[in-house]
């Protein structure tokens, strides 16, 4: 029964598609661009001095839509730890009771500053190369998280992955205010000067503004993943 | 058949199968997976409408690059999709968890509020 | 070239397709991430190289590990020894056997 009916809402809803869609579908790829695209494109090197347009579109054009993701993963972190608190408190038992033997963990203790290289390494040539503040921010803490599926016994200090989240989210909004007081007059506005075009330090505040949204999207993330596993918890000890 | 053509036809595919997912089944985890799937057929589309016929990447390097470029800002709205995904993964297996650890079963069927 | 993207996205939907029908949940986990790494492949192919390092980076390795800590939390303890059970087990039935010699 659940199925008939799942697939006749799948059937209207595929309908509905087609009905839609069948106009981009039918169309000729086209070989030039229209109207907001090829503006942002042919403005885009004078205005901002990026040379990654995407990255020039994500914190100078749509720089309010970056602070409001911002919030979003914020707000799915504070759930994700809200909820958590009951689930350590429902199981007690050890979460990971192979730990993968000495050559996973000295291997991953070994991995760790390299990650965290190349993490960098993507953060701060956002403007240049594709990459920028949100992968670059995945991969450094995707080195902390490998450190903690391997070991049994790391602590990951909460209190200054609080403080690095606090202060690079209001770094973000400090850095918006101030451009309140530029002669450009608006929240976000790129007040940095723009530097030559293609070295590391062009570009205006749009490093800067990439480097803080990787501190706090790595510090968010390290924080739901510390809460889910048991790592440096009251219960793990409590469980041996 | 053009390039534009395939991807729009897989991207609403994936739509459709994670739809699915998400409607019929009964273990909670594949919903979940359901739901990711339908998240990455809309990132796949989005980023679709702005391909340009032979095009390259929005970056601008040291010798003018030959050909039209495609469109930059969907690229920039998929950026921010796929973040804002993950955290909506993320929050929702934390209720999944959260869920067993109140009633002792993943299944929607033994769940009495959740059934249907 | 179009045959490239064509096969490219017969796997991708067939991936999908699996994912949702295949019956043990560990394997529509690892299929899932085996998608998200061939949708950033698909991304690249329409030029589009930063949706690409960060559909890999968020989609291969933050969800697989986020849905493998939420499938070891939802498993019943009966179902699948876990390392603790066993241990539990092998203890009391080792203690078993010593009150048994200690008697004997």
């Amino acid at each position: 029964m659940r199925k008939l009916i799942g697939i006749l809402l799948i059937g209207g809803f595929a309908f509905y598609l087609i009905t839609v869609g069948m106009g981009l579908f039918s169309a000729e790829s086209r070989s030039e661009l229209d109207s907001v695209g090829s503006e942002i494109l042919a403005t885009s090197p004078d205005l901002s001095g990026a040379a990654n347009t995407v990255t020039a579109v994500v914190v100078q054009y749509r720089g309010f839509d970056t602070l409001g993701e911002v919030t979003v993963l914020f707000a799915s972190a504070l759930g994700v730890s809200m909820l958590a608190m009951a689930i350590r408190d429902g199981l007690l038992q050890d979460l990971f009771d192979d730990d993968g033997g000495f050559v996973l963990q000295a291997g991953s203790l070994a991995l760790l500053p390299f990650i965290v290289l190349v993490g960098i390494y993507i953060v701060l040539h956002g403007h240049l190369s594709p990459g920028g503040g949100f992968p670059g921010g995945v991969i450094i803490a995707t080195a902390v998280f490998v450190v903690i599926l391997t070991s049994k016994t790391l602590s990951i200090p909460r209190g200054l992955i609080n403080v690095l989240e606090t202060l690079a989210g209001l770094g973000f909004l400090a850095i918006g205010f101030v451009g309140l007081y530029s002669p450009a007059q608006s929240f976000l506005a790129n007040i940095l000067p723009k530097g030559e075009f293609g070295s590391l330090l062009s570009a205006g505040f749009i490093p800067v503004i990439y480097a803080i949204v990787a501190i706090k999207v790595a510090s968010e993330l390290i924080n739901i993943i510390s809460k889910l596993t048991a790592a440096g918890s009251a219960s793990r000890e409590a469980a041996e | 058949m053009t390039v534009p053509q395939i991807l729009y036809v897989s991207a609403f595919l994936l739509i459709l199968i994670g739809l699915y997912s998400l409607l019929t089944q009964r273990n909670m985890i594949r919903m979940i997976i359901g739901l990711n799937i339908a998240d990455l057929g809309v990132n796949l589309f989005l980023v679709t409408i702005g391909f340009v016929d032979n095009g390259s990447a929005p970056i601008f390097r040291a010798q003018a690059a030959a050909g039209p470029m495609v469109d930059p800002v969907p690229q920039a709205l998929v950026l921010t999709s796929i973040v804002i995904g993950f955290g909506v993964t993320a929050l929702a297996l934390t209720l999944v968890m959260r869920l067993f650890v109140t009633h002792g079963s993943i299944d929607t069927a033994r769940i009495r509020g959740l059934k249907w | 070239m179009t045959y490239i993207v064509l096969i490219l996205c017969v796997f991708l939907v067939g991936m999908a397709l699996a994912a949702v029908l295949v019956k043990d949940l560990r394997s529509a986990i690892i299929l899932l991430s085996a998608l998200s790494l061939f949708a950033s492949l698909a991304f690249l192919i329409v030029a589009a190289p930063d949706v690409a390092i960060t559909e890999a980076a968020i989609g291969s390795a933050l969800t697989t590990v986020i849905f493998v800590i939420a499938l070891f939390r939802t498993r019943k303890s009966t179902e699948g020894n876990t390392s603790a059970t066993v241990r539990r087990v092998d203890e009391s039935a080792r203690a078993v056997r010593r009150k048994e010699t200690d008697n004997a």
